[in-house]
């Protein structure tokens, strides 16, 4: 029986939620405004803390994006390289060198499949990069991938559901460049998330603690959306 | 023997022909399917680059449209 007593005056506690304990997950969110207000004033295409222009398809009009995520700009030097590598072959080496018996209509379609080929793989590597985003807003955690021409995959997990967030950093790119990869084991159905290659990733795991901790505390505070 | 080698020569090219227009023609099938595919990046996610993406997509497309037609009347 002082079970039932001491029950009753528990949740009659949260519905007296004093406003300094309302303070406290706001107080958290401020602090990580503060955090990645350098972010937000220098945004690179790669890290963006708190967007203002960006809308993802499932989001709801209470969640607020607190980073967007892509893998470091660094990742896309081995096609830039390849593309320009192929863009100069042409000039230094024409086809009708190459093959001398070539009728001079089809050394100039020759070259026109070749710059065509050179912008799929440069709109191919830059779509799929510039797309394929990591999502971290104050309620989820979204993973948007675009695998194909087509296909797209999008995974995500609710903050309450992230049980461990590591990274790793490793190589002389990732250590010079400041990149790496953040893993999140989670209790969702999807039970890991990855985000590869994103720049800073310390600064990633601790904003993701930082979340967790917030949504701890608008438990408390019975504020859970 | 030099005439045999011409009516050789001539039928490689026609062969060469039939294979850059269908390699044209796949490419202007891409073209289309890169538009589709920016239509569902962009409802996936939309920033500021909706219609600079959009419009690209649809110019490239042109682009691969017109080197088509050329590759016909050229070849």
């Amino acid at each position: 029986m002082p079970e039932i007593y001491s029950a009753t005056h528990h949740s009659s506690k949260l519905q007296n939620i004093s406003p300094k304990k309302i303070a406290l997950s706001q107080q958290i969110m401020k602090e990580i405004k503060a955090d990645l207000s350098k972010f937000k004033k220098q945004p690179s295409i790669a890290f963006t803390a708190f967007p203002d222009k960006l809308k993802f398809e499932t989001q709801e009009s209470t969640e607020e994006i607190v980073i967007l995520l892509r893998q470091h700009m660094i990742t896309n030097f081995k096609w830039i390289v390849l593309v320009l590598a192929m863009s100069v072959i042409p000039i230094f080496l024409p086809f009708k060198n190459i093959f001398p018996m070539m009728p001079v209509r089809f050394v100039l379609m020759t070259n026109i499949i070749w710059y065509l080929l050179i912008l799929a793989i440069t709109l191919e590597n830059f779509l799929s990069w510039y797309f394929n985003v990591n999502i971290i807003t104050d309620e989820r955690i979204i993973d948007v991938d675009f695998y194909s021409l087509i296909y797209k995959r999008i995974s995500e997990a609710k903050i309450d559901n992230v049980e461990d967030v590591s990274y790793s950093q490793g190589g002389f790119l990732q250590a010079i460049f400041n990149f790496g990869t953040v893993n999140i084991q989670t209790a969702a159905e999807i039970p890991e998330l990855e985000f590869e290659n994103v720049p800073n990733p310390a600064r990633i795991a601790k904003v993701l603690n930082q979340l967790k901790i917030q949504e701890e505390q608008e438990k408390i505070e019975g504020r859970v959306r | 023997m030099s005439n045999i080698n011409q009516i050789i020569n001539v039928e490689i090219w026609q062969y060469v022909k039939y294979f850059y227009l269908l390699f044209i023609f796949i490419y202007v099938v891409f073209a289309a399917i890169i538009i589709r595919q920016i239509q569902l990046m962009v409802s996936t996610l939309n920033g500021t680059l909706d219609f600079p993406f959009k419009t690209i997509s649809i110019i490239h497309f042109f682009v691969a449209l017109i080197v088509f037609l050329l590759s016909i009347v050229v070849l």
